[in-house]
């Protein structure tokens, strides 16, 4: 580090000190006190491997409450910034200590280097953290999450207000944005809702009959698996496939966007980021969450009904007139709209963490992760919301 | 810019013996720290570097300028390590930096430092961490906590910069980035810093202060400097020699002097800010009028 020599890169770079790292060298910090001043003389390599030493001797000196110590490193002929920050730390040590510290033999280049920084900035006390009450901790842990269902709100009205108002104000949907998201959306997980359908239905089907053989009402297993994958199961498995890839796929995307300024820019073209980003997405994940559902329950009825012709006995014939009679038009209705409600959630949440990502690629992250809790919460929510308009509605 | 045929097996056995020759050109003997060789780079269809040799001696602050876009970046990845080159060969020390083994690679690199363009902060440390960061990682068991802190702290008030040290990245202006970056990059007193446009987007007060900076460095601990720049005022402040790319190509070499001096017009429309003919825009109002 001194300047003159410089180390050579071009020796063999393996047998080359990575700068100042030569373990051992002038680890030797002597310390000696007369009349009350102490003094820490360093050895000839004031470099990472003495600073230890170092820093350690002058805390020890330090608590013999000298009324001065004296720091000498007239020896010192090697050094690198490490030593030079361990200098810096004695001082720090000593100013907070009350004690009066004092540097004797700084070379040349040593004075080179402080000339670069300031001492006194370095060593002056800093405030720490002021301590926060339990209400203030509280208070600083509940606040995010009502900031962003504060968000979450507004700007699912915004998307609702885009849905249903923009059109009888002249602005066109934006039906290319839409079809592009819902082909992203719904094709991309068409594969494996159709899989998780196919294998609920069997599962389904299965612990319906184990519990019905006892009663001999083997063939009511219709009617357990048709009336829970159509009105329950169904929207809510389509739903958290959805909450798990394009909550998170959105939220990244949109965060990105913030963090590049690319949400600015569009704000500043005038053109609005709710409306041009947000609403296709929101849309095309409602339509994505029914079509999906549609072909998970179609898949789900046709696992349980195979397995029901297989294990149970019942045939095909049978099983749909079951189904016929145990679901009606009002179920498939409601579970439509239920559908609809559930995809907005998620299209709404993602989004909306998304766009109020703070803090870098990191910021990013926490939203994305928020993004999956937060829908797939809201989504239990609102369902327990429709159960009760329900039954309030149809009793 | 682009050159067709380097596919071409002639060509090929051409570049190699020159490659060969640079090869056995002896570094040890000479002056110079950094050299590149017949660096060339194909990006796709597009050749962005074609045949670049640069010398850098040990301890001189070196310029590398050029027209945005024309490769400046590119050929500090090929400097530095990150990047090898489609053909060509850059050695450090008189070794052939892109073919040396993982464990002196990564002795090299503790050896070197760099600052990238857009600053490459890690989003998720203060702006005290990240400059902390690279001593943490690599003597963080030999060094006390307090001290990877002041060193940090150190490096962070020679860019002026401590004020700043607590926050996060995301809430700095660029410049401010830029300087974090700079702090980082001198981090582990290295022998070679690579400054990618440290000076870009700055004010001409901090841009004069980080060129200060990089003179001092310079000066006290004999750092070689390897800065890529744009920015002519800064390039004058601090090189004692430079690089003009133009098209792929080393335009002019040598002092800041000699460049002049080597009467290249490209160079002189870069110095005085003048367009070249063929950038400018044809508006031929005349024409359409007429028509
Ligand atoms: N990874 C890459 N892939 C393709 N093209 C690249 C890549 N990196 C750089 N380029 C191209 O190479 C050219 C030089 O880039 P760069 O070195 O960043 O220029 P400068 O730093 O001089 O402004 C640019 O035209 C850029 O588009
Ligand atoms: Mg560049």
């Amino acid at each position: 580090m001194a300047p003159a020599p410089n180390p050579t890169i071009d020796q063999p770079l393996d047998a080359v000190r990575v700068a100042g790292s030569d373990p051992g060298a002038g680890c030797s910090v002597s310390v000696t006190t007369k009349a009350g001043v102490t003094t820490v003389r360093t050895g000839p390599g004031l470099t990472r491997s003495a600073v230890r030493g170092l820093v350690d001797a002058v805390s020890r000196s330090l608590r013999t409450c000298p009324s001065r110590i004296v720091l000498d490193v007239g020896a010192v002929d090697d050094f690198d910034s490490a030593g030079l920050a361990g200098l810096v730390e004695a001082l720090r040590l000593g100013r907070a200590a009350g004690v009066e510290l004092r540097l004797r033999g700084l070379s040349q280049a040593m004075l080179d280097y402080f000339s670069l920084v300031s001492v006194e900035r370095l060593t002056a006390a800093e405030p720490g953290p002021e301590p926060r009450g339990i209400l203030r901790r509280l208070g600083a842990r509940a606040l995010p999450v009502l900031e962003s269902m504060a968000t979450v709100g507004r700007l699912g009205a915004d998307c609702v207000m885009a849905v249903l108002v923009d059109p009888w104000r002249g602005r066109r949907p934006r039906i290319d944005r839409t079809t592009h998201e819902f082909d992203h959306t719904a094709g991309g997980a068409l594969p494996i809702t159709g899989l998780i359908g196919f294998l609920l239905g069997l599962i389904l089907a299965m612990q319906a009959w184990v519990q019905l053989r006892a009663w001999a009402a083997e063939l009511y297993v219709a009617d357990m698996v048709g009336v829970s994958v159509v009105t329950e199961i169904g929207p809510l498995m389509t739903a958290i496939v959805l909450a798990a890839r394009s909550a998170s796929a959105n939220a990244a995307q949109l965060g990105s966007m913030v963090v590049g300024e690319e949400v600015d820019a569009l704000r500043q073209m005038g053109i609005d980021p709710v409306r041009f980003l947000v609403v296709p997405k929101v849309v095309a994940l409602a339509l994505a969450a029914v079509a999906l559902c549609l072909i998970f329950d179609g898949v789900a009825i046709v696992g349980a009904a195979l397995f029901a012709r297989g294990f149970a006995d019942i045939g095909f014939v049978a099983f749909g007139e079951r189904l016929e009679l145990a679901l009606g038009l009002r179920d498939l209705a409601t579970a439509g709209l239920k559908c609809l409600a559930f995809g907005g959630c998620v299209g709404v949440v993602g989004c909306a963490e998304g766009l109020s990502v703070t803090g870098g690629s990191e910021g990013v992250g926490r939203a994305t992760t928020r993004a999956v809790v937060y829908s797939v919460f809201l989504i239990i929510v609102v369902d327990a919301l429709f159960v009760t308009l329900q039954r309030m509605v149809f009793a | 810019m682009s050159r067709a045929g380097w596919g071409d097996a002639a060509q090929l056995a051409a570049l190699q013996e020159l490659q060969a020759e640079g090869l056995t050109l002896d570094a040890r003997g000479s002056d110079d720290l950094i050299r590149a060789v017949a660096v060339t780079t194909v990006f796709g269809e597009r050749t962005v570097l074609d045949g670049i040799d640069l010398a850098i001696r040990r301890g001189e602050v070196f310029v590398l300028m050029g027209p945005s876009g024309c490769g400046k970046t590119t050929m500090l990845r090929h400097l530095c390590g990150l990047r090898a080159p489609t053909f060509g060969t850059v050695s450090i020390g008189g070794r052939d930096i892109h073919a040396l083994p993982a464990a002196e690679l990564h002795a090299l690199r503790l050896r070197t430092g760099m600052a990238f363009q857009g600053g490459a902060l890690l989003g998720s440390l203060t702006v005290e961490e990240n400059v902390a960061l690279p001593l943490r990682e690599n003597a963080g068991r030999q060094l006390p906590r307090e001290v990877i802190r002041q060193v940090a702290r150190a490096k962070l008030d020679m860019v002026g910069l401590l004020p700043a040290a607590e926050r996060m990245p995301a809430d700095l202006s660029g410049g401010m980035c830029k300087r974090a970056a700079i702090a980082r990059a001198i981090a582990l007193d290295p022998e070679i810093v690579f400054l990618d446009e440290p000076t870009a987007g700055l004010d001409p007060i901090t841009a004069a202060g980080i060129d200060n900076l990089i003179v001092k460095l310079n000066a006290v601990f004999g750092i070689t400097m390897v800065v890529v720049t744009h920015d002519l005022p800064s390039a004058y402040a601090i090189a004692d020699r430079m690089a003009v790319f133009f098209d792929g190509q080393v335009a002019a070499f040598g002092t800041k002097d000699q460049v002049l001096e080597a009467g290249d017009p490209r160079i002189r429309d870069f110095v005085d800010r003048r367009m070249r003919d063929a950038e400018r825009p044809e508006i031929d109002v005349a024409r359409h009028m007429i028509l």
